[in-house]
């Protein structure tokens, strides 16, 4: 059943796109109403005066997780269509270490 | 001015956004490769050859292709109207530079340029940012993704101590 407009072949059609702004537009509205575009929240993790991030991320993380497993259980949703970024341990190590490092400098 | 919402709360509806973009697009959030295109499309106006010819930036305009005609690009547009209506219903609407007491605005500037400089190329390197990587791929129990949002971690609190006067 899903991903539907994979499995329907509107990949990049006008409605994929449309659907993309869609999701946008809640991503922007809950990441802003949640503190989220607030860099001193952002920084706040790395100082400790604020956890806001990581309890955002992490609950976001668990029920998405909680989500797709599920529906994938109950076979409606086909999770080896879906995008995973490919794995390069080395690099990702390397990349995360930086990304962090510009993150508390920059607050984003 | 009103309160940002319960953390957990929007956690929840952060983690129900994922899925749904999953389960109806097949893919799901991320930040930093519409920057990526977006910086392509503005080079492109300056530079077309050198940005067609370029190793990396060439496939995004391969076949008379546009790089922001690309699912991540509109999402890119989506995040922009989504956290400007957020904060316009909020009261949250102003121009302002954040930052911590002691440092000064320039300062501010400074730091979060060369903070900038070092995200957007970490996020090449590792495919992603906190978005891509740290949301989807940890959604997906990617292990690389996993690795990388732990070492994001490791990096910010390895650097933090050195500029605390931006913050503290």
């Amino acid at each position: 059943m899903g991903p539907v407009i994979k499995l329907a072949g509107m990949i990049n059609s006008p409605v994929d796109f449309f659907l993309a702004v869609c999701f946008g537009f809640f991503f922007g509205f809950i990441l802003e109403s949640s503190g989220l575009a607030n860099c001193r929240k952002i920084a706040g993790v790395f100082y400790f005066y604020d956890v806001t991030v990581v309890q955002v991320m992490f609950t976001a993380i668990v029920t998405a997780v909680l989500l797709l497993y599920g529906t994938s259980a109950m076979g409606v949703l086909d999770l080896s269509l879906l995008y995973v970024p490919d794995t390069y341990i080395y690099s990702y190590i390397l990349a995360g270490f930086i990304l962090g490092a510009g993150m508390v400098m920059g607050g984003y | 001015m009103k309160d940002y919402w319960q953390p957990y709360l929007g956690g929840v509806a952060l983690g129900f956004l994922l899925f749904f973009s999953f389960l109806i697009c097949g893919k799901s959030v991320g930040g930093s490769s519409f920057l990526t295109r977006l910086a392509a499309y503005f080079v492109h106006i300056v530079a077309p050859s050198h940005i067609e010819n370029s190793a990396y930036f060439g496939r995004y305009f391969a076949g008379a292709k546009t790089p922001l005609n690309y699912w991540l690009a509109y999402l890119g547009y989506g995040t922009f109207l989504g956290g400007l209506a957020s904060a316009f219903v909020h009261g949250r609407l102003k121009i302002s530079i954040d930052k911590g007491p002691k440092v000064s605005p320039k300062g501010r500037l400074a730091l979060a340029m060369f903070g900038g400089i070092f995200v957007g190329f970490a996020s090449r390197l590792g495919l992603g940012c906190t978005s891509g990587q740290g949301l989807i791929g940890a959604s997906m129990l990617s292990v690389g993704s996993w690795v990388f949002l732990f070492s994001v971690f490791l990096g910010g609190y390895a650097i933090a101590y050195r500029v605390r006067e931006g913050w503290l």
